[in-house]
C-alpha cells in the first residue's frame, strides 16, 4: 500500500466515523487556490472543515495532530474561505477539526475545534 | 452577539474610560484584539480562553473581535482580562442578566484557572470612573482595600470569573466591601530627634525645612551625623491630610508599591535612592513612562545621600521638577505627567577625603580637588536648596551628656502648628505650605517691614544672591515666622533665613565666582 492509498483509506475511515455521528458530507477533497480540504461536513448549522491524518504504524513519525502545522492551517483556512465564498456562506458558523486515523487498529480520534486563526 | 463592558485605562495619574466591545460572529473562527493594545493586552486572549474553559463555561468557536474603545489611545497591561472574558460570556448568551453592563465597571487580570488577579493603578482608575458617574466597580481581591477609600463607590470583590458570573446571574452574593475611613498611622519611628547628640543648628534647620517644605543641604565631615539626622526626619514630618494621602496613593498605586499598606499610604514617603541611580529611575521613565523616585516621594522626602556622587546629568534633571512640583515624561508612545512635590534633603562631605574644615583630622585634598568635588553640585542646583547647614564633629561633651535633646514628638507638634497656620492662610490659593508659594503669592504673603528689608538688601549685596535665592529666603523667613507664631516677618526671621544661605559663598564662593 503506498502513501496515496493509505491516505484514501484513512479518509474513508474518517468519513464513515463522522457520518455515523450525524455529520453530513458536503464535499470531499475540496480544492481551491492550490489548497485542499480533506472533508467538508455539516454539523447542524456549523460547517466543519476537517483535515484527516492517517498513520500506518504507531507513532514513529509523531502523532497525526502534530502534522497539522501552522502553514498547513493557513492553507486549510484559505481553501475554507474559498469554499464559503463559492457557496455564499459568509455568515455561517465554521469550525476546523482534525481527524487522526490509526489505520492498523481502525481507530479514529476526532479533535473538534483543533485550531482557530 | 455584541457586548459592551465598561473598563478603565490610565495615562499618567489620570485616566479615560474604556469600552470593551466584544463581537462574536460567524465566519472563520478567529480571535482579534483591536484598539491599540500593547503586548500584555494582546496576550489576554490566551488567559481569557483558558479562564473561561476552566471556569466551566464555553469558549465560542467563532469569529471573535475584541475592540477597546477609544481606538486612538494606547491600552496597557492585563487589567482588561476580566472585562473581555465577561464580554465574551455576555455576547455568547452565557450571562442571563441583561442590564449589568451599564451598571458595573470591571477591572482585573485573569489566571488560567479563572482566579482574578490584582493589577496596578486601581485607585486612580476608580477615582476617574467615579468622576464619570460610575458607582459600582468589580475589582480583584488584592486591590479591594485601596478602592474602598473612595466615598460613594460600591466596591465588589471578584475572586474568580465564575464567582463574578454567578453574582451577575443572581446565583451568588458578592457583598460590597465596607467603605473604609482613612486613618493616620500611629507608628513608632526607629529614630528619634532625642537620640541625636548635639547638632542643635542642624536640627533647627531640619525643623524649619519640614515646617515649610523647604529643601535642605547638609554639609559635614564623615561621622558628623548627616545621615542619622536625615533618617530621623520622618519622625518630625507634619501629619498627612486625607487629600495628600490620596494623591500620594495614586502615584504608588500606579507604581505598584502599595504592598504592605492598608491600601492607602498613611505616612509621608521617605525615599532614599542610592547614588548610582539612573536618571530614569529618579525622574521616571521606561517604555511605559512609569513614575520615578521623585514622584514616589511626592509630599514626602527625597533623601540623596552623598549628593556629589550622583551623576551630574541626573542631578540637573531634578531642577525642573523641583521648580514645578510635577514632572512630564515623554516617550515615543506615551506622555505622562506625575506629581513630584517633594522636599529634597541632600547630604555631602565638604571634600573628597571628607575632612575639610574638620577640627580633628587634617584634610589631605588639594584646592583643585576640593573645587572639582564641590563643582559637581551646580550653581542652579544649589540655588534651589533653601537651607544649607554645616555639621561638624560632635564633641565628647555632647556624646557623653545624659541630657536628652528634644523628643521628635515635641518638634512635630511645633511643625504641625506651623503647617496649620499655612493651610489656613493659603486656603484660597490652592497650595498647602510655604515652599509652594509662587512669586506673586510671595509678594503678597511675605511682606517685610523696613528693618527686615534693609537687612535683606545688605545680605543680597554681600552674598551676591540671585533673584531665585531672594524669593526662597523670603519663603524660609515666612516659615520661621510661622514657627514662632508671628504673622509679620521681622528682621530676626530674615536674619536666620539669610544665615542658611551663607555656606554657598564659604564653600563655593571662590571656586565658582
Amino acid at each position: 500500500m503506498n502513501r496515496r492509498e493509505l491516505g484514501a483509506l484513512g479518509e474513508a475511515l474518517a468519513l464513515r466515523y463522522m457520518q455515523e455521528r450525524g455529520f453530513a458530507l458536503l464535499a470531499k477533497n475540496y480544492r481551491a487556490l492550490r489548497c485542499e480540504i480533506d472533508l467538508v461536513l455539516r454539523d447542524g448549522k456549523t460547517i466543519v472543515f476537517a483535515e484527516v491524518k492517517t498513520r500506518a504504524a504507531s507513532s514513529a513519525y509523531g502523532l497525526g495532530r502534530e502534522a497539522v502545522t501552522t502553514a498547513k492551517q493557513r492553507n486549510i483556512a484559505k481553501a475554507a474561505a474559498a469554499y464559503l465564498a463559492a457557496y455564499s456562506l459568509y455568515d455561517a458558523c465554521v469550525r476546523f477539526d482534525v481527524l487522526e486515523v490509526d489505520a492498523v487498529n481502525n481507530l479514529v480520534t476526532h479533535i473538534p475545534g483543533a485550531f482557530t486563526l | 452577539m455584541l457586548s459592551k463592558i465598561k473598563s478603565y485605562g490610565l495615562m499618567g495619574i489620570d485616566g479615560f474610560s474604556v469600552s470593551v466591545e466584544v463581537y462574536v460572529s460567524g465566519g472563520l473562527p478567529a480571535y482579534d484584539t483591536v484598539g491599540l493594545p500593547d503586548a500584555a493586552v494582546r496576550e489576554s486572549k490566551e488567559r481569557v480562553r483558558a479562564a473561561i474553559r476552566n471556569s466551566g463555561f464555553e469558549f465560542p468557536m467563532q469569529r471573535i473581535t475584541v475592540n477597546l474603545a477609544p481606538a486612538d489611545l494606547r491600552k496597557e497591561g492585563s487589567v482588561y482580562d476580566l472585562p473581555v472574558a465577561i464580554g465574551l460570556l455576555d455576547a455568547t448568551g452565557q450571562i442571563r442578566n441583561k442590564t449589568f453592563a451599564e451598571e458595573y465597571l470591571f477591572l482585573g487580570e485573569l489566571a488560567l484557572d479563572g482566579t482574578v488577579r490584582g493589577v496596578a493603578g486601581i485607585l486612580p482608575m476608580v477615582i476617574g470612573a467615579y468622576g464619570q458617574g460610575l458607582r459600582k466597580v468589580i475589582v480583584p481581591l488584592e486591590n479591594a482595600a485601596e478602592a474602598s477609600y473612595i466615598e460613594g463607590v460600591q466596591v465588589y470583590v471578584a475572586e474568580s470569573l465564575k464567582h463574578v458570573v454567578d453574582f451577575l446571574n443572581g446565583e451568588a452574593a458578592l457583598m460590597p466591601t465596607p467603605a473604609r475611613k482613612w486613618d493616620r498611622a500611629r507608628i513608632a519611628y526607629p529614630m528619634d530627634f532625642a537620640d541625636i547628640k548635639g547638632q542643635q543648628g542642624a536640627k533647627r534647620a531640619a525643623e524649619i525645612a519640614v515646617a515649610g517644605g523647604h529643601n535642605l543641604l547638609l554639609v559635614g565631615t564623615p561621622g558628623s551625623g548627616k545621615t542619622m539626622l536625615a533618617r530621623s526626619i520622618p519622625s518630625i514630618l507634619p501629619e498627612l491630610t486625607f487629600e495628600e494621602a490620596l494623591e500620594i496613593t495614586k502615584v504608588h498605586s500606579i507604581a505598584g508599591t502599595l504592598q504592605g499598606t492598608e491600601g492607602m499610604v498613611s505616612e509621608r514617603p521617605f525615599r532614599a535612592p542610592h547614588h548610582s541611580a539612573s536618571t530614569a529611575s529618579l525622574i521616571g521613565g521606561g517604555q511605559r513612562a512609569m513614575p520615578g523616585e521623585i514622584s514616589l516621594a511626592h509630599y514626602g522626602v527625597l533623601f540623596l545621600d552623598e549628593f556629589p556622587e550622583f551623576r551630574k546629568d541626573t542631578l540637573e534633571a531634578l531642577r525642573q521638577p523641583m521648580e514645578d512640583g510635577s514632572v512630564t515624561i515623554a516617550r515615543a508612545a506615551t506622555r505622562s505627567t506625575y506629581p513630584a512635590d517633594f522636599m529634597l534633603v541632600a547630604a555631602m562631605n565638604p571634600c573628597p577625603c571628607g575632612n575639610y574644615g574638620s577640627r580633628i583630622s587634617p584634610c589631605r585634598c588639594t584646592r583643585q580637588q576640593i573645587a572639582r568635588y564641590l563643582n559637581r553640585i551646580s550653581g542652579p542646583m544649589l540655588d534651589r536648596v533653601d537651607l544649607h547647614v554645616e555639621m561638624s564633629e560632635v564633641g565628647f561633651e555632647d556624646i557623653a551628656s545624659r541630657s536628652a535633646g528634644e523628643r521628635s514628638e515635641t518638634v512635630r507638634a511645633r511643625v504641625n502648628a506651623a503647617r496649620r497656620v499655612q493651610v489656613l492662610r493659603y486656603k484660597r490659593e490652592g497650595i498647602l505650605f510655604n515652599a509652594q508659594l509662587t512669586s506673586r503669592m510671595t509678594a503678597r504673603f511675605c511682606a517685610l517691614d523696613a528693618q527686615a528689608e534693609a537687612l535683606l538688601r545688605k545680605a543680597f549685596a554681600s552674598l551676591r544672591l540671585s533673584a531665585r535665592a531672594y524669593t526662597r529666603i523670603l519663603k524660609v523667613s515666612r516659615t520661621i515666622a510661622d514657627l514662632e507664631g508671628s504673622e509679620a516677618i521681622r528682621s530676626h526671621h530674615v536674619a536666620e533665613a539669610v544665615q542658611y544661605r551663607s555656606l554657598e559663598s564659604k564653600y563655593w564662593g571662590d571656586t565658582r565666582r
